[in-house]
């Protein structure tokens, strides 16, 4: 998640130098939207989103926002897949067509969708040291280039475009929606929502120093000109003679993690349309939705101009903190009114 | 005409049948049918017959006592028991001396009299069934047969030939005991109660194998194994139904989790320590009779890459080695991939100077970098199995051929370029460090999936076989534990003992990512401090 985050932290552009005060609002926006989304989880433990939607909003509207849950999964899923995908065939592999790369981590992600969610999460408990350690170290080699003198001077423009700045990170955490099919893996949904809010401020803390390294390195006027402001750090840096021209290193250990997150989308999309249609064994889902997969990655974003236009406040936030959130907040209203309406199953045990 | 074609069937039926001679399995099924009956004689003939006048069986029939006398028989097979000891201890007390006591063998019947007063033996069973009679035969007991008893008297006079307790052949080190188990399955079990001395250390027997009658036994400790892995394995090896087992691989190959899996789910090893130690802490190990290789379950991928000797050092001097042991597992797996990977398709990782040189070297080399190393690891893979298969009279003139041949002159006929002999060399150094064989397997199969997948993608294509190659491991168990714990899921306590070794006093309790059912292994003021 944090490496989709770190490529548009500094892309709006009126904010320049201030894009650090956006990361802190993000840091703060991030976790909120994980722990309200979280929220709407407790509230049914056990159960996902698909089970517990035509109880909640009728037989008729909550399969419909049921599917619309879905086609949002697919289309994070998926521009996220085009987004990696971009990104190795713009830095590594510039004579390598996208769609080799489409397929490729489709089909170890759809993999990694058949092995099961635990396998998924295992997966993440041995990347992320790797991540955090490769990470720890292009920023600190980052150091001797900074200029501190870059962030000045502070709010020069006013709040707003610090503000409307924090709008697309903040909207990226929208994406957390998948949680809503993945909270009743976890026994204790309470505690689970402590640890994703704690995750998301972690990962917006990550943020903040990427965007503070990538601002003090590149100046307000490089930066946000950059589509991977984080690999270009990563490219630049280097640690005496120990460590040069070894960025892609980074990219190798942040395409790890990337390929944990799209798993884990990929998982809650298999799971959540397995329940919706009724499907016993999701697993088997796992192949075709890959391949359904990437052709809408291929049609979601052209290039690497159009992502910019898209990752732009005014279309990204619109679409995600202005359409997806708000249905969302209706959701979580209306559970909160209705306080729950309990598993019919349950209830009958209960009566006896 | 259905009625002629019925008819015809049950003509052909009918024929068949007398003129098919009985199956194996007929046979057994028979003979565990058939029992002793109270007449000498018969039941001779009855074992004559089982054995079918094989050439080892020794029928020696004389008489026990005086007046009453009873005509005896004592059943051996040669070569299986220990000839001098039943002649002199065996054979001579039952013709000499209950020809001397004749009084006290009256009052009883004569088997219960033998059995207390005059057999010399430390085991012996009453066995009336002939197929079991029949197996107990051929592990070297001997049979002592009385007229008017339907029961005989198996005496263990167990004496065969065996290989004698060697140092082990395949896990070699330079601070660890000598002796390495042996063929004998009561010798191993000997090995292992000679280092964990409580009774509560418990051997259970089976047979395995419906031909060869394989004694196999499991092992542990109770009061610290998990119940419930006992359970399981007793259960996973009462399924198993085959004809012959001759070494633990059988069993391996039958009772892992995963049987497709090219990672090793169960440990096998010929150290008795390494069996020893793997019972303190809770496992279950099986000894098979007819190998030395012991298996030992569950195992998880760190604990692979662990040596014995790491424990038997200085905690340092262990963690130490221990790092270039992952280090050289990843570099064997992955080292000619990545070689291949940067000299086609990442030369800006390589040093300036280096790539030069790499350059030149390539210079009059016919093949791209991908097809130069999968010739020179085939090279290296014929070559190391041709170093195993060999006899070991050829062994000097194969490493002329193999080191001075094939590493120098294919440098030399252009065929491969120095660095990459480097590279495949260093790769084959770094595979021998692994101390457990069939992981190292596993290392060899992946390197040439390593390989091709990085002559497509370079690191990228690595990196996708990485990750499914992740996929598979994180979705192992082995009997319920998780192939990569302590690390996925992770559990900080257990890294003491992978990601680095814990000096002994602070590795307070057993693996804690195993079910067992006492934790602590030690009091926690062991560590040595001034009074």
């Amino acid at each position: 998640m944090v490496i989709s985050v770190l490529l548009v932290i500094t892309a709006y552009d009126p904010v320049r130098q201030d894009a650090w005060i956006s990361a802190l609002i993000t840091a703060v926006g991030g976790p909120l939207i994980t722990w309200l989304i979280m929220t709407l989880a407790v509230q049914f433990p056990g159960e996902t989103f698909m089970e517990y939607a035509p109880r909640l909003l009728g037989k008729v509207l909550g399969p419909i926002v049921s599917v619309l849950l879905l086609l949002f999964l697919m289309e994070r899923g998926t521009f996220l897949l085009r987004t990696f995908a971009g990104m190795l065939t713009l830095s590594v592999y510039t004579q390598t067509p996208i769609i080799v790369f489409m397929v490729l981590t489709s089909l170890v992600v759809a993999v990694g969708v058949r092995h099961g969610i635990e396998v998924v999460g295992r997966l993440g408990d041995i990347f992320t040291p790797i991540y955090l350690v490769v990470t720890a170290v292009v920023l600190a080699a980052s150091v001797p280039l900074w200029d501190t003198q870059w962030v000045r001077p502070i709010m020069a423009r006013g709040v707003l475009p610090v503000i409307i700045g924090a709008v697309t990170p903040t909207a990226y955490f929208v994406e957390k929606l998948y949680l809503l099919i993945l909270a009743p893996v976890v026994p204790d949904v309470k505690r689970a929502r402590t640890v994703a809010t704690w995750a998301a401020f972690a990962a917006s803390v990550i943020m903040l120093l990427f965007a503070i390294c990538v601002l003090f390195t590149f100046g307000p006027f490089e930066a946000p000109r950059f589509s991977l402001p984080g690999y270009y750090l990563a490219r630049i840096a280097s640690l005496g003679d120990l460590y040069e021209r070894l960025d892609i290193i980074p990219l190798l250990a942040w395409s790890l993690t990337m390929v944990v997150h799209l798993s884990v989308i990929a998982y809650a999309l298999t799971k959540g349309t397995g329940q919706l249609l009724g499907i016993r064994d999701h697993r088997s889902l796992a192949f075709p939705l890959a391949s359904i997969g990437i052709p809408v990655a291929i049609m979601s974003v052209a290039d690497f101009a159009q992502f910019r236009e898209f990752v732009h406040p005014s279309i990204m936030g619109v679409y995600m903190l202005g359409l997806v959130f708000p249905v969302f907040l209706i959701i979580l209203v209306v559970a909160l009114i209705r306080k729950a309406p309990a598993r019919p199953s349950a209830r009958a045990k209960g009566g006896k | 005409m259905v009625h002629v074609l019925r008819m015809f069937r049950r003509f052909r039926r009918d024929r068949a049948k007398p003129q098919r001679p009985p199956t194996i399995a007929e046979l057994q099924a028979e003979s565990e049918a058939e029992f002793l009956t109270s007449n000498l004689k018969r039941n001779i003939a009855k074992i004559r017959t089982l054995f079918g006048e094989s050439s080892d069986l020794i029928v020696r029939e004389f008489t026990i006592g005086d007046s009453p006398s009873f005509p005896a028989a004592m059943i051996q097979i040669d070569g299986m028991v220990d000839a001098k000891f039943s002649a002199s201890e065996l054979l001579s007390t039952l013709m000499v001396e209950t020809r001397l006591a004749r009084s006290s063998l009256l009052p009883r019947t004569i088997l219960d009299a033998l059995h207390s007063q005059a057999l010399a033996v430390t085991q012996v069973k009453k066995e009336q069934q002939l197929s079991r009679i029949g197996v107990a035969l051929s592990g070297g007991d001997s049979l002592l047969l009385v007229d008017g008893e339907k029961t005989g008297l198996l005496c263990s006079t167990q004496g065969f030939k065996h290989r004698s307790v060697e140092e082990p052949q395949s896990e070699s080190g330079v601070r660890v005991p000598r002796e390495g188990f042996t063929e004998v399955l009561s010798i191993n079990r000997s090995l292992i109660r000679r280092r964990v001395r409580d009774p509560r250390l418990r051997f259970e027997k089976m047979q395995i194998g419906s031909v060869t009658q394989t004694p196999v036994e499991i092992a542990y400790v109770h009061g610290i194994v998990d119940q419930a892995l006992v359970e399981e394995v007793r259960k996973r090896l009462k399924k198993i139904d085959i004809d012959g087992v001759f070494e633990s691989g059988y069993l391996e190959a039958m009772i892992s989790d995963n049987p497709n899996s090219i990672f090793p789910l169960v440990r096998r090893t010929e150290r008795p320590d390494t069996v020893a130690a793997a019972l303190t802490e809770g496992r279950v190990a099986i000894l098979t009779d007819g190998t030395p290789f012991t298996l030992t379950v569950p195992v998880t991928l760190p604990e692979m890459l662990h040596a014995s000797e790491d424990y038997y050092t200085h905690w340092v001097v262990a963690t130490f080695v221990r790092t270039f042991r992952y280090i050289s597992y990843a570099f064997a797996m992955l080292g000619p991939a990545v070689y291949v990977a940067l000299v086609t398709f990442h030369q800006e990782m390589i040093p300036t100077t280096l790539t030069h040189g790499v350059a030149a070297a390539r210079e009059g080399v016919p093949f791209t970098a991908a097809i130069e190393a999968f010739f020179m690891l085939s090279v290296f893979e014929v070559l190391r199995e041709a170093g195993i298969r060999l006899p070991r009279i050829v062994g000097s003139s194969m490493t002329i051929v193999g080191a001075l041949v094939l590493g120098q002159q294919t440098v030399n006929a252009g065929l491969a370029s120095p660095s990459m002999v480097v590279v495949v060399a260093g790769t084959a150094i770094a595979s021998f460090t692994n101390p457990t064989y069939a992981l190292d397997a596993s290392s060899r199969i992946l390197r040439f999936a390593y390989l091709i997948a990085g002559a497509l993608l370079g690191l990228f294509g690595i990196f996708f076989v990485v990750c499914l190659v992740g996929m598979h491991l994180c979705s192992l168990r082995s009997f319920g534990v998780p192939y990569l714990s302590p690390f996925a899921p992770l559990n900080v306590s257990g890294l003491r003992d992978t990601a680095y070794r814990a000096p002994w006093w602070v590795l307070i309790m057993r693996p804690p990512y195993l079910t067992i059912r006492d934790e602590k292994r030690q009091d926690v003021s062991n560590r040595p401090r001034p009074e």
